[in-house]
């Protein structure tokens, strides 16, 4: 259940497990931004205990995670699981990166709200979060 | 029955899910009044620390070194602000990534914000915070605000001790001879001390501070530090600075006395904020009219608000 009808959207951006590449999650951190959105990015190399941890203290709508490093199922189920175990149920969790389509569904099956390939436009993922979020 | 009773009980018995959704509501501008006097109902009058300085000196990385002693033995709630676009609406909220591990602890709670709404938000959001977190039974509060300079006096009476972060690029002693966060800071730090200049700038401070009125018996001490993500050379000074102006502040009294008149500038701002966003309503400040008396105008609104809150 996301929280519906807000008036702003809060972000927390993260990058999990043992991946450096920080390059695209910061495209969409700015992209985000600009889009009017509240925008909190942790940094690399982070747990999914650190991220649900700083997701509940910073009281964010959506968690976005990028992951390029092919540990996407672990990460993401881990993820879930905290999530329901610190009552965050109306937290959306999204992600992108190498992702195969297959496993993207699964993901999605598993409770993941949405989940993004390589050259997503930013638009894509803007419209997606006001749609999904903000009164129409 | 307002949802939000029941997250107080629950955030006074130490749910940090509770606390966050409290915290939020106080981001997001809640401002009902029995809201409120739940966030005041045992304000234990937390005490708060200030961290400000100009954009890019190491605020956020000294924050992080601070955090683990000030929570070695209390509850600590640190509160990071970063500004607002005025142009998207939109904000990045650069300040916990520097925290790293320590944002793990289990006696700190970390919230980031962006001031929206009228320009008193900042100060006003931050206050409310902290009384929160005093409400809460936390030991302490640090406030990290946004980058700050030469006009932000409201800062000074944002809490107990100030702390005013410099570096050696903040410049020579004609801009530390400039009045504004430099007359008033408690402890005065220059950070990225390892840079050249920093000795240049430490005597130019002594010479201003020298100077300082001297109605207060607290000499403000000039710490230099080098805060990286690894290390945090210099910090136990700035530790120890904190504690003994906590100490002189409970000798003296002086920290009630400055309560009372920071709490006279909250309540002010208060009014000033809810008269801000009053006038919002009522107009929009890029309409398309050119008044000949600005100043004319602006009393010609000031009495339609109050006098529509009359009624």
């Amino acid at each position: 259940m996301a929280r519906k009808g807000l008036k702003s959207i809060k972000i927390l951006l993260a990058k999990a497990g043992l991946d450096g590449h920080d390059r695209g999650i910061k495209v969409i951190a700015r992209a985000l931004r600009d889009a009017g959105m509240d925008v909190i990015y942790t940094g690399i190399k982070q747990t999914p205990e650190g991220i649900v941890e700083a997701a509940l203290q910073e009281g964010v709508d959506v968690i976005g995670i990028s992951i390029l490093s092919g540990a996407h199922m672990t990460i993401f189920s881990k993820l879930l699981k905290l999530l329901k175990k610190k009552k965050l149920n109306e937290v959306l969790l999204i992600g992108g990166g190498i992702l195969p389509p297959d496993d993207i569904q699964k993901l999605e099956k598993m409770g993941v709200d949405k989940l993004w390939g390589p050259d997503t436009p930013t638009q894509e993922i803007i419209n997606y979060l006001k749609g999904r979020l903000l009164p129409p | 029955m307002k949802i939000w009773q029941s997250w107080f009980k629950d955030a006074l018995s130490g749910h940090p899910d509770a606390i966050s959704r409290i915290l939020t509501l106080i981001e997001r501008g809640e401002d009902h009044p029995q809201f409120f006097q739940k966030i005041y109902q045992n304000d234990f009058q937390i005490y708060t620390i200030a961290l400000t300085g100009p954009t890019g000196v190491g605020k956020s990385s000294l924050v992080a070194h601070l955090a683990e002693p000030l929570a070695d033995y209390q509850h600590l709630g640190i509160i990071a602000m970063d500004p607002r676009s005025s142009i998207s609406g939109g904000a990045f909220l650069g300040d916990r990534i520097r925290l790293g591990d320590k944002a793990h602890h289990p006696r700190i709670f970390f919230r980031s914000f962006a001031p929206k709404g009228s320009p008193f938000s900042g100060y006003l959001t931050a206050k409310t915070m902290a009384r929160a977190f005093g409400t809460f039974r936390f030991g302490c509060v640090l406030i990290e605000t946004l980058g700050a300079g030469q006009s932000e006096w409201a800062i000074q009476h944002l809490a107990d001790t100030t702390v005013l972060i410099l570096s050696p690029e903040s410049g020579d002693e004609i801009q530390m001879m400039k009045r504004g966060l430099v007359e008033w800071a408690d402890i005065f730090v220059i950070n990225k001390a390892d840079r050249p200049g920093a000795k240049q700038l430490e005597a130019a401070l002594a010479r201003e501070l020298q100077n300082r009125a001297n109605d207060s018996k607290w000499k403000p001490p000039i710490l230099l530090t080098v805060a990286t993500a690894q290390n945090g050379q210099g910090v136990e000074k700035l530790i120890e600075g904190i504690e003994k102006h906590h100490q002189f502040l409970k000798i003296t009294g002086k920290i009630e006395e400055n309560r009372l008149k920071n709490q006279n500038l909250e309540c002010m701002l208060w009014a000033l904020s809810m008269t801000w966003n009053q006038l919002s309503k009522t107009r929009q400040i890029s309409e398309k009219k050119l008044f000949k008396n600005p100043h004319q105008e602006a009393q010609r609104l000031l009495k339609e608000v109050f006098h529509e809150r009359k009624k």
